[in-house]
């Protein structure tokens, strides 16, 4: 029997289960008392308990990880995304403990993990970046972005508006970094107002080589959070993008590269400029916006590598790209309150599928929302021959979506995907906040419904304890 | 098999379908239709359909007609008092005892695994104490600022 200790929770561990089983690999979910209700508990052929919800006590938790590899008897850990899937550290505890690790080794972890060492790699592949020289900052210079050169996605990032604010706000980032990356080095990056985030899908076959899979556009986001991501990305730049792949490809197979990866890039339409922004050395959320364009499942890709499952039978294949794919991410969160995440229990959940549609889901009716991890549910993914056929179709899955329970970033998230300017391909990168935002507002309850609030209240029984706001806390009690 | 409660009727409604676990169906006379539930505590959640388009709605309760009335957006009286809405850690605090500050004005930025949200003054006030600092943890519900 070869066991993966599934490491991490939500959507992307239930596409972990669901790669081992037909691989034929058995899945051992390490589970939380907070995910006990969740959607991969229902699909793990096993599970690992994990005694404590709070990530410091559960996948943050090197020393629990190393005994649950050694009781098991993993053969291999497979991380995910988020909490340490792309560091160092994890990946040698994994190696350290007897079993593989899903992704790059360590050392190609520490050179792809360091900001700064990304960047020379993608220098030596032709790619520009926004890199800023430390020292004094011209006025002109302003805004800039600030970066731990560990840091991941927006918590790492600080926009700096002008010269008199700099050096604060880099005793705060360098504060932050330190707590949250335990390492303060930061980098200053010019800040480009209007652009595009693109990205590169690859995928390390160690001594075979590196392949490019294909490019996504991630530029609807709030606050450096992606909400909504296609591809593939506008046409230009991947055009700008064409010369470099060789050398990209080049560049990570001398380090050895196996498994998912993501080299993370900005596209400024007007100056038709590309640059290099990070490397992404694990799978990442929107990876299915490269799945449905090429019809491939890259969590079992990942899988089959570590474990040298007909591996050159993958770096062979042909993978001629189709259409369109939009991913829109299913947030617990309420937008109208400031986006403040929430908890609770999801009462009444029915995801119907429109042909082309697919949803990746980490929670099932009864599942709990809890405060202690991210609040992305899920992702409803959509294919179209073409841009506009995919956003139409997503739009149209989403207004089926009945979840009820939490309040979710459902309605927002329809809006985004017949948006005039988002059909018309003109955002940027601020443009949810900018453009967007501003114009949300609560809806009052459609005109039948208030008149009949009472005889509903009636209807559908009397209210009974406990509060909906604690409720999360049945699942954590053991 | 459940045993299904009577039917319903409700005023504006041309039929009300009873959905298992106590779901409604509701098909208003003016063509659009709800999907309705109600939650442990008794608060109602609507998915109203008009068209193809569907708005969501809730929690809320059955005795008003606004959302005010959700647990977890109370609006009333003037607050005299800016509380955590989830648990996380203080990321920054931008407001000072003594300053008069505007509504809407961002006073404290709590940050909760990778999201940051921001808590702004309810109404124009004056601080008079805050209870936190930048990298303290709070729980839920914590009372960070209060006003004079």
């Amino acid at each position: 029997v070869t066991r993966v200790l599934v490491f991490t929770r939500g959507e992307i561990a239930v596409r972990a289960c669901l790669a081992a089983r037909r691989l034929g690999l058995t899945s051992v979910l390490v589970l939380t008392p907070a995910d006990e209700d969740g959607a991969a508990a229902r699909v793990a052929d096993d599970v690992y308990p994990c005694p404590r919800s709070e990530p410091a006590h559960s996948f943050l938790d090197l020393d629990f990880l190393q005994r649950a590899v050694r009781d098991v008897e993993a053969a291999a850990v497979y991380p995910g995304y988020g909490f340490l899937a792309e560091s160092e550290a994890l990946a040698r505890a994994v190696v350290d403990a007897g079993a593989l690790f899903v992704g790059p080794s360590p050392a190609t972890l520490a050179v792809l993990g360091d900001k700064a060492r990304a960047i020379e790699l993608a220098r030596r592949a032709g790619l520009a970046d926004l890199r800023l020289p430390d020292g004094p900052v011209s006025d002109g210079g302003f805004p800039l972005m600030l970066k731990a050169t560990r840091g991941g996605g927006g918590r790492g990032n600080l926009l700096v508006e002008s010269a008199s604010a700099l050096a604060s706000a880099e005793e705060n980032l360098r504060l932050r970094a330190q707590a949250l990356f335990r390492n303060g080095e930061l980098v200053r990056e010019r800040f480009l107002p209007a652009a595009r985030h693109v990205e590169l899908q690859l995928f390390g076959f160690g001594d075979l080589g590196v392949r490019v899979l294909g490019t996504r556009d991630c530029s609807l986001q709030r606050g450096h959070q992606k909400i909504v991501e296609e591809g593939p990305a506008p046409s230009a730049a991947a055009r700008a993008l064409a010369p470099h792949l060789a050398a990209l490809e080049r560049e990570l197979s001398a380090l050895g590269y196996r498994g998912a990866g993501t080299l993370e890039l900005l596209w400024d339409p007007q100056a038709e400029r590309l640059y290099f922004l990070e490397a992404n050395a694990r799978i990442q959320v929107e990876h299915p916006v490269t799945e449905m364009l090429l019809g491939v499942d890259l969590v079992e890709w990942q899988l089959r590598e570590t474990l040298g499952l007909d591996v050159p039978a993958l770096f062979q294949r042909d993978l001629p790209e189709r259409g369109h794919a939009v991913e829109a991410r299913l947030y617990a969160e309420s937008p109208l309150d400031g986006f403040v995440p929430e908890v609770g229990r999801i009462h009444h959940l029915h995801l119907p599928t429109p042909p082309m549609c697919r949803w990746d889901l980490g929670v099932c009716e009864g599942s709990a929302v809890t405060p202690h991890y991210d609040p992305l549910l899920g992702k409803l993914i959509a294919w179209g021959q073409d841009r506009q056929d995919a956003l139409a179709r997503l739009a149209g899955a989403l207004d089926e979506a009945t979840l009820q329970g939490v309040r979710t970033n459902l309605d927002l998230l329809a809006e985004l995907a017949r948006h005039p300017d988002v059909m018309a391909d003109v955002h940027s990168t601020r443009w949810i906040e900018r453009s967007f935002l501003p114009t949300l507002a609560a809806p009052a309850l459609p005109g039948p419904v208030p008149a009949s609030l009472s005889e509903l209240g009636r209807a559908l029984g009397p209210p009974s304890p406990p509060a909906r706001s604690s409720s999360w806390k049945s699942a954590h009690r053991r | 098999m459940e045993k299904r409660p009577p039917s319903l009727t409700l005023p504006g409604a041309r039929r009300v379908l009873r959905l298992p676990a106590g779901r409604l169906c509701i098909f208003w006379n003016d063509g659009s239709r709800s999907l309705v539930s109600a939650d442990a505590a008794g608060l109602l959640w609507i998915d109203h359909f008009t068209g193809s388009r569907r708005v969501r709605h809730g929690p809320v309760a059955a005795a008003s007609l606004s959302r005010a009335a959700a647990p977890s957006s109370v609006a009333s009286a003037p607050s005299r008092t800016v509380t955590a809405p989830v648990g996380g850690t203080v990321a920054r605090v931008l407001a000072a005892p003594g300053q008069e500050v505007a509504a809407g004005d961002i006073l404290v930025v709590l940050e909760l695994m990778k999201m940051e949200f921001s808590l702004a003054a309810p109404q124009a006030a004056r601080v008079d104490e805050v209870r936190v600092s930048a990298g303290n943890a709070v729980q839920k519900g914590a009372v960070l600022i209060t006003f004079g």
